[in-house]
């Protein structure tokens, strides 16, 4: 386990990941300072807003980018088998990759979160808003283990992962949608089915909200809902993942 | 024997040398043909140019949830200085009088659906738009400001008072002013000032209204004197003075 965290460490300092990645945030913060002072009033929350946004696009995108590129390169270089030929079971190499990636996502995060915090307006808001980065990095580099190990190409995998992530961010979008359209023409059918991709995929537009920078969470926010669907939703994915690897012959 | 000076690496020599320059002459003169080319479509096309409105085009209510991808705030934010900055881009200057005022409360009103507890869209409506050239303009502004108001009074009433500022001193017109000063009358706060609440009593008095400032007046000072001071009461009690007598000479000389 511990020699699979630091294997995909070492791939994602090899790759320059935290280097490029960091350039791509310091990019965004300088513009969400230069954005957020040409508002009207309330520059420091424009700033803030933008700057969370922002870092939280780059951080999950690089994340899908480099998770597929290296599952990839661990298929044509046939590292994989090297690595399932050692003691170590099918179960323990997804459930080690994910936690390696994680890492990697929880590293990343880190100081994005402690530039977030410099220009948030509300600590508790900010909190809320540094977890909710991480859990949704959790999710994503599940959904990314998954496709990447049953794709086993990258860029089906990240069109695959981002079109996963794009469907959870506009999961409020699909709710409004069943709940409030009248049952008849072609909602007969885009009502039920908006309602059963409603069941299917996380509401990751519950995470990272930049609302919670400036104005802190809300009576009806609840971490307890995001720490659910984070577990569930790990787990879920990472069994799928497991599933598949089982069905592989190498 | 031909023999190519590009480089002393260069490989380009004798018959095969010949040849190779032969092709790399003929792609260098195909790739001259492909350069003109593509210069002489983009210069028949010059006249293709987008034009560049000055508000854009209002998205629909389901539109807007898409775009805020699940992160409605970075959407206002995003938006609001869209809307801010709107027909003063692109190297041009675009003077408020020009805009289509329908159209700009139609925004304002659409980032209000986005973050209600933000200060900028109203700030924006009163310190932009409110400063249009075109003073007819300012009578949809204000009445945005009311009711922007009227959805979260207890943080946004303040508004109102530059509600009636602009309507007084931009439209010129007391009558629209008397709208947002009784607004600001009607609520209920106890950190409201008495100057603020006492506004609708003066507009009626500057209006030749003496019997209405009257009523205003008296009724504010019974209603919530209490939490004012003594000064302020005494001088409200001077003002129902006044318009006691103007009234009083009112009815001697109709």
């Amino acid at each position: 386990m511990i020699a699979t965290l630091r294997f995909v460490l070492l791939t994602a300092l090899r790759d320059r990941l935290f280097a490029g990645l960091f350039a791509l945030v310091a990019v965004g913060f300088a513009l969400a300072i230069y954005l957020g002072d040409a508002a009207l009033v309330e520059k420091g929350q424009t700033t803030v807003v933008y700057a969370g946004g922002a870092a939280r696009t780059i951080l999950v995108l690089g994340l899908i980018v480099f998770q597929a590129f290296h599952i990839q390169r661990l298929y044509e270089t046939r590292e994989i088998e090297a690595v399932l030929s050692r003691a170590i079971s099918r179960e323990r190499f997804i459930v080690a990759y994910w936690a390696g990636f994680a890492l990697v996502g929880v590293l990343l995060a880190a100081p994005i979160v402690a530039l977030v915090m410099l220009f948030q307006h509300s600590l508790a808001g900010a909190v809320w808003w540094a977890s909710s980065l991480i859990f949704e990095s959790f999710i994503v580099v599940a959904f990314a283990v998954f496709a990447g190990i049953t794709l086993e190409k990258a860029v089906p995998a990240v069109f695959a992962t981002v079109g996963f992530y794009v469907l959870g961010r506009l999961m409020s979008f699909f709710m409004a949608i069943s709940g409030g359209a009248a049952l008849d023409g072609v909602n007969v059918i885009a009502v039920p089915l908006s309602e059963l991709v409603a069941l299917l995929v996380p509401r990751l537009d519950l995470f990272a909200q930049t609302r919670w920078l400036v104005y802190g969470p809300g009576p009806v926010d609840s971490m307890v809902v995001l720490v659910a669907q984070t577990v569930l939703y790990v787990t879920l994915l990472l069994f799928a993942a497991m599933f598949d690897l089982r069905r592989k012959r190498f | 024997m031909l023999r190519c000076f590009c480089s002393p690496q260069c490989s380009i020599s004798g018959v095969n040398g010949f040849r190779t320059v032969q092709k790399v002459s003929r792609l260098a003169a195909v790739l001259v043909v492909l350069v003109c080319g593509q210069a002489a479509l983009s210069w028949s096309i010059r006249e293709m140019r987008p034009t560049l409105g000055i508000m854009p085009d209002l998205p629909h209510v389901q539109a807007v949830d898409v775009l805020a991808f699940g992160d409605s705030q970075f959407l206002f934010r995003y938006l609001a200085l869209t809307i801010q900055n709107a027909g003063d881009n692109g190297g041009r200057v675009t003077p408020l009088k020009n805009y289509d005022y329908e159209k700009v409360v139609a925004w304002l009103r659409l980032l209000d659906r986005l973050d209600l507890n933000s200060h900028w869209v109203i700030a924006m409506a009163n310190g932009y738009f409110g400063q249009t050239q075109r003073i007819e303009d300012v009578a949809p502004i204000v009445r945005y400001m009311q009711s922007h108001v009227a959805q979260q009074p207890e943080r946004k009433w303040p508004w109102l008072v530059n509600a009636v500022h602009l309507a007084r001193h931009r439209l010129k017109s007391d009558w629209v002013a008397l709208d947002p000063a009784r607004q600001v009358a009607s609520y209920d706060y106890r950190i409201m000032n008495s100057a603020s609440l006492q506004m609708a009593a003066l507009i009626l008095d500057d209006l030749g209204q003496p019997h209405a400032a009257l009523a205003e007046m008296t009724k504010l000072q019974a209603d919530r004197g209490h939490e004012f001071s003594r000064e302020d009461n005494a001088w409200m009690s001077s003002f129902i003075a006044v318009m006691e007598d103007r009234v009083a000479f009112a009815v001697k000389t109709p």
